[in-house]
This record gives structure tokens, sequence and C-alpha cells, in this order.
């Protein structure tokens, strides 16, 4: 199997959050108009961001058995959980990791410290969408590639459903994102802190579907799975891609 | 203008985050003869207490609520050097910081800028802070409140290993500990011994502030 990672280097625009994104972070009702003072910090937020992130994300395409390898990890894994079985359903297994680059979190800091909280927020805030865009774009993309009306790709992510964090090492191992400018830490961090992993899977749709109802569910503050499995019902029903 | 006018018209603006009317006002109000702790606390922390309540009602939102803390610390940078020649003392003293492994920031600054916003002085250990860290500057300092940040699953732990450590020196009584950050929940602060768990900023400065209360009575 070749192991050597697909550079991706999708554009800023497809990437950059609009202020009505930043409004819905800050839980502002969508009825609700904000002052012009806040709009126009917001739209400056958003400008900056687009000004100084830089996105590039690496794939590689693994088989199952390393996958299964990769996901044990290091013996910390959540049991039960549902990948395994999504695993045991699934046609392709892509590793990810990608970065928007450090300059927005260098920004941030410097724009918080001369107060303008406002302004350093969304920038923060803006870069964490985007991070979840950039996850959205490498999906679509690989939809688009595969062209299978019978199976979708999804992301999954170290630290979320189970899969614990510290598997970040060893998809680390294999995607070697240090030349994209990507670190993990001791704690299983990355640097750049806007950065994402995982694996994008390409599987049946029924195989992405699963309940809730797991032990750590529990204490997810989240249950962001309950959105992207009905978006992703969603998209199938409309004969997405 | 009475003082009492004067101090209305700071808080208003305050609210609506002009910061450039409210350090104009601050500098008036000064001017006027009116005393810097009065300023500060019935006309700056008047309007920032109405922010928070706001916010805690859900007629406001954290664009509302920045802009605000923006005014306020416009204000304050005026009136820091009046406060201090006239000694006046702060609310409290309280420690911050994103616990050791984890470099997230923005929440605990949030709430910095919101302790200070309510009269606080804040000590800011800043990110990845190991547990002896937080306890030394305790001590050493004379404060009695760790506010703790963390925004992964893998590094909220190390809020446990600092209150193991508060623990283990027998320091309980005398160090009440804060956490908050993503990932967190209030059984999770009550299952590691925290002595309050705040989902955001504002609730934080309202839980130390009982806290602050219920350790001097």
């Amino acid at each position: 199997m070749n192991l050597l990672p697909t550079t991706v280097k999708p554009d800023i625009e497809d990437l950059t959050p609009s202020v009505r994104h930043l409004l819905a972070v800050f839980d502002v009702p969508r009825e609700r108009t904000v002052s012009a003072t806040i709009e126009g910090i917001l739209e400056t937020a958003v400008e900056r961001f687009a000004e100084l992130a830089d996105p590039i994300a690496i794939t590689c395409n693994v088989d199952r058995d390393l996958f299964t390898e990769i996901y044990a990890g290091e013996g910390k894994n959540d049991e039960p959980a549902p990948l395994p079985g999504i695993i045991a359903n699934a046609n392709a297994f892509y590793l990810f990791t990608g970065t928007l680059g450090s300059k927005p979190e260098e920004e941030t800091a410097k724009i918080m410290a001369s107060g303008e909280y406002l302004m350093a927020t969304a920038l923060d805030a803006c870069a964490s969408l985007a991070a979840d865009y950039l996850v959205d774009y490498l999906q679509r993309t690989l939809e688009q590639e595969l062209d299978d009306p019978h199976s979708r790709v999804l992301g999954y992510s170290p630290g979320y459903c189970g899969w614990h964090v510290s598997g970040q090492r060893a998809l680390f191992k294999v995607l070697k994102p240090e030349g994209i400018g990507i670190t993990l830490n001791d704690s299983a961090m990355m640097t750049p802190r806007k950065s994402v992993s995982g694996v994008l899977v390409e599987a049946p749709l029924e195989a992405h579907l699963f309940l809730p109802e797991f032990s750590f569910c529990r204490e997810c503050t989240t249950h962001s799975c309950v959105s992207r499995q009905q978006i992703l019902k969603l998209s199938s029903s409309r004969g997405a891609p | 203008m009475t003082d009492q006018a004067a101090l209305v018209q700071i808080s208003e603006k305050l609210r609506a985050g002009d910061n450039f009317a409210v350090i104009d006002l601050v500098k008036k109000a000064l001017a006027a003869g009116i005393a810097p702790k009065t300023i500060l606390d019935e006309g700056m922390i008047a309007g920032m207490t109405i922010v928070g309540e706001q916010f805690r009602d859900n007629l406001i939102f954290l664009p509302e609520v920045l802009i605000a803390a923006r005014a306020m610390h416009a204000g304050l940078d005026i009136l820091k050097p009046e406060l201090i020649a006239g000694k006046v003392p702060s609310r409290g003293k309280v420690i911050l910081g994103t616990v050791k492994g984890d470099l997230h920031d923005i929440g605990k600054n949030l709430v910095a800028i919101m302790l200070q916003g309510a009269g606080y002085d804040v000590i800011d250990l800043g990110t990845n802070v190991p547990p002896d860290r937080f306890i030394d500057t305790a001590l050493g300092e004379g404060i009695r409140i760790i506010g703790m940040s963390a925004l992964l699953t893998t590094t909220m732990v190390g809020m446990k290993q600092v209150i193991d450590l508060i623990n283990s020196r027998g320091l309980l009584n005398q160090l009440k500990t804060v956490v908050g950050g993503a990932p967190l929940t209030a059984r999770f602060a009550e299952e590691i011994g925290a002595n309050g768990y705040a989902r955001n900023a504002v609730e934080a400065v309202k839980l130390i502030g009982d806290l602050q209360e219920s350790a001097s009575e």
C-alpha cells in the first residue's frame, strides 16, 4: 500500500465563516440584530482571519488492518464504542490532519492583550469554525473523488466518541505532519491549536449511524454526533454528493 | 450634572460598549471631584453588574458583554493610577490558569477580563500551569481562590491533580477551587472535589463572589 500522504491546499474562501456563523457561535438568536459596532468588529475579524489563515492538510489512504491497529493506539479507547462497528462495515479509510497555521492564534493573543476582547474572541471563533469546515471540505472532496452513490464519507477524530485522544500519536506516526507544521505535545494536543486530525471513513450510510447511548455519551457536552448523522441522512435523501 | 447623574451616565455608556465615552466621562468625573472608588463601584462595576445580569437572563449575548468589558477596561486604565494613589483595596485576588498540558486560553482570558471588570485583582498564570505552581503562587500571594481552565478531556484531569495536591498538603480549608472549560460538567467538578463550576465567565464572577463571601464568614 502506498502510504505517501497527499497534500491538500483548500482555498481560504471555502473555509471562512460568515458574521452570521460567528453570531451563532456566540448563541445570538437568528432573529436578533446586533449593533453596528458589533457587526463592524465581527466583519473585521472575518476579514482579518481570511488574511492570516493558511490552510493546508494531508490525507493518506490506509487499509482496514492498519487503521484497526492505529485505532487501537495505546489501548486507552472506551469499549464499547461506535468506531469498531463502523470500521467493520467501511470500504476505505483515509487518515487526515490539517491546520490553519499559527498566525490566527498569534494575532488573537495580540488583539486580546490590546483590550479588543470581542475582536480577539471573534478571530479565535473564526479559526475554530474554519477548522471544522476544513474537515467538511476534506469529506466533501473525497466523496466527489470516490463518486460512489452507495457510500458516504464522514470524519472521526481522536478525543471523540470513545476514541482516546492519545490515538493521535499513532495517526501522526503514519501521517508525519511536521512537514506542514503540525506537532503534538505530551498531552497529544496539536500545535498550532487550530488543527484537526482523524480518519475519513467511506462506508454505506447505515454504517455511520449509531445512537448516543454509550457510557461516554453521558459526559459529552456537545452530542455533535446527532447533528452530524442528521446532516448525513438529509444529504443522502437528497441524492448528495 | 449631579454626581449621581454622572455615575449613571458612565454605567449606561459602559453597558453600550462606548469605550471612548467612558474614558471621557471618567476623566470628567475625576475632574469634578468624585472619588475614584465611587466612580469604580457606582459607575463602572454597577454597569458591569447589570451586563452580567442581562447576560444571565439571555437579554444580551457575549458580543455585548465583550464590548462592555472593553469599555470597562478603558475606564479602568484612567482610574487605576488614582485607585493606587488612594490605596483603594480591590474586591479580592484570584489566581487563574489553564492546567498543565493544555494551551487554550480564550475562556480563561474572558474570566480574567470579567473578574477585573468586577473589581478583582487577577494573577493570570497563563497556560500549561503545573499543579504546584497554582498552590505555591496562592500561598505566596495570600490568595484563597484558584480558578482552573481546560479545553481537553485529556487535560481536565489535571484539575484533579491540583485539588489532590491541595488535599495532600493539608490546604483544603485554606484554598478554594473553581473550574471551567468546554468539556467540563458540574458532575465532573463535584467528582474531583472542586468548590465550584462555572459554565461561562459571568457565572465565574458570581461563583467567586459567593465563595469569597462564604470564606470570610
